[in-house]
């Protein structure tokens, strides 16, 4: 019953969050001074077509209409509303025109997913382990040169750390391809294999990127519950280091841990924005910006709309689970 | 006396070194250096100017002590804002619960849903280009103080079921004090971890005004 009642009004808010992200990011491009059918209408007559008044009225007209910017504000918010939710579609792109919005998603997220989810997980495991050691074992000799590995990477900014990572490995030690070179082909050992070395490189640079964190953060949540009673209890019982550091440190310390990452992977459905770029990745990330450069708002509108979907979805998800994780929990 | 350990030197020798950089030597900047051709353009580093010029003909070595500083305000105020604010929320909503806790959930999960990006673009262009190191801070305040509430918040829906909890609530004390002198404690160093590694954020992402990312995507985006 009380589960009952907590789910209830923990889905209101589920669905509170998703609404009014999705009337931010449709407000947000309105205000903005830029105007997309103008620009667009300019990149047409740039190209040294001449047109006829009437013709270019026409074409504004279909512009505007292909754009959802046809009528006043609150009905443009309505139309969006209807073809975004009960619909499921945000239209046609007008940068790959008439190739609709979901298509080019549903083309880009599966690379997302496979480069981002692996990347995020390795770096947190990796992350939370040293994270241990450095918090629990602080006077053990690879307790800090581990630590010290993290926190020397930790503040180089990424696209510095992202740069060195290619100069490394593409132009001293020509190992990896410079950028993304994969052969769209079935699901065969081929394809698979050079798809995992082509997502190498990204890889390696996100997890370098992101295991300090990781590390620094648990560190600080393990430290302080090597000092409980209960540890101290433990130890002279006689139990053995491994235990006590997978039962009664990790246990109490992982919570932060999980949802922090529960919730970048949320938001790993807005793609890796520097990371795709920098190497050619073929995600959301790139798709994402390509709409930004296109002024192609459909398509802004769908991948902004499904990262906030999923990071909604992956907090309501972790506050569902957290008794899972620590029974001491309870709905409330 | 108290012994200071190695690691505690070296970061107090490098907080003093960015001191030194970022608050102390812009005063001593012969010109400004965010003014273009106040020195001849794209010169290697020499003893007159130590780390050479830029394209647009300023000094890089001054214009990376404007830098730092800005740097240094913008990394400290956010990251000392954004983690109160954080942990203050993340606590209330954790140890409260009920629709307290809904609608502090539904302002978190809103922040970090909606993508800053846009909106900075928005808010830039509304001051039109006029965005002030404050201006800056805010933003980056109000869309860095989630995550930290949302971890602390794990923490406290854990916390508030602990034994010394109940009894600390059984010898009356109030939801405040339960908050601030029984749970606060047990996350004060994780906060104070978290705040110093929220310092950094200006580095790589601040596109905006000069702080030390600015001069290094510069010289990325001239180089061939």
């Amino acid at each position: 019953m009380r589960f009952a009642r907590y789910l209830f009004s923990r889905l209101v808010t589920y669905f509170l969050v998703i609404w009014i992200g999705m009337t931010v990011i449709f407000f947000v491009p309105r205000f903005l001074p830029s105007d997309p059918v103008t620009a667009a209408l300019g990149r047409v007559m740039s190209s040294g077509s001449t047109m006829r008044p009437e013709e270019v009225q026409a074409m504004r007209s279909t512009l505007m209409q292909l754009y959802g910017l046809e009528g006043t504000l609150p009905e443009q918010y309505l139309n969006f509303m209807k073809r975004a939710v009960f619909g499921g579609s945000f239209g046609p792109s007008l940068a790959f025109y008439p190739t609709p919005v979901n298509a080019l998603i549903g083309k880009s997220l599966p690379w997302t997913l496979f480069l981002l989810l692996t990347s995020t997980l390795i770096a947190w495991v990796i992350g939370n382990l040293i994270g241990l050691l450095a918090g629990y074992q602080s006077g053990k000799i690879y307790s800090k040169v581990l630590e010290g590995i993290a926190i020397f990477l930790y503040p180089i900014p990424y696209y510095i750390l992202a740069l060195i990572l290619i100069i490394l490995f593409v132009y001293i030690n020509p190992i990896f391809p410079v950028s993304f070179n994969v052969q769209r082909a079935s699901l065969s050992p081929e394809f698979i294999g050079s798809a995992i070395f082509n997502s190498v490189l990204p890889a390696l640079s996100i997890i370098v990127g992101a295991f300090g964190w990781w590390v620094l953060s648990m560190k600080a949540l393990s430290a302080g519950i090597a000092e409980e009673d209960y540890v101290s209890f433990a130890r002279l019982k006689g139990v053995g280091e491994p235990t006590i550091m997978g039962r009664y440190i990790v246990r109490n310390a992982i919570l932060p841990q999980i949802t922090q990452l529960a919730l970048n992977i949320g938001t790993i459905f807005n793609g890796a924005l520097i990371t795709e770029i920098l190497f050619g990745y073929p995600g959301l990330g790139t798709l994402t910006y390509t709409a930004v450069v296109q002024s192609d708002y459909n398509l802004l509108m769908g991948t902004i709309s499904i990262g906030i979907i999923a990071v909604a979805t992956a907090a309501l998800v972790v506050d569902l689970l957290y008794p899972l994780f620590d029974p001491r929990i309870e709905y409330r | 006396m108290v012994k200071l350990n190695g690691r505690l030197k070296a970061g107090g020798v490098l907080l003093l070194l960015f001191i030194i950089v970022g608050v102390i030597l812009p005063h001593f900047s012969p010109y400004d250096p965010r003014s273009w051709n106040a020195v001849p353009r794209n010169l290697q580093p020499s003893l007159a100017h130590l780390l050479g010029t830029t394209s647009l003909g300023q000094d890089t070595f001054w214009l990376l002590t404007f830098a730092v500083q800005n740097s240094l305000f913008i990394g400290v105020v956010v990251a000392f804002f954004a983690t109160t604010i954080g942990v203050l929320a993340g606590l209330i909503g954790g140890f409260v619960g009920g629709p307290i806790d809904r609608g502090l959930t539904l302002l978190m999960d809103v922040f970090i849903s909606v993508p800053s990006l846009p909106i900075l673009i928005l808010v830039a262009s509304l001051l039109h280009g006029k965005t002030s190191l404050l201006t800056i801070s805010l933003v980056l305040i109000v869309f860095n103080w989630p995550w930290p509430a949302r971890q602390v918040r794990s923490i406290a829906l854990s916390m508030r079921e602990r034994e010394f909890i109940n009894t600390a609530r059984f010898s009356g004390a109030s939801t405040l004090s339960i908050i601030v002198r029984e749970i606060f404690p047990y996350v004060l160093t994780w906060s104070l971890a978290n705040s110093s590694i929220r310092c950094w954020l200006p580095l790589p992402r601040s596109p905006v005004s000069p702080s030390s990312g600015y001069p290094a995507s510069n010289k990325l985006r001239s180089a061939p």
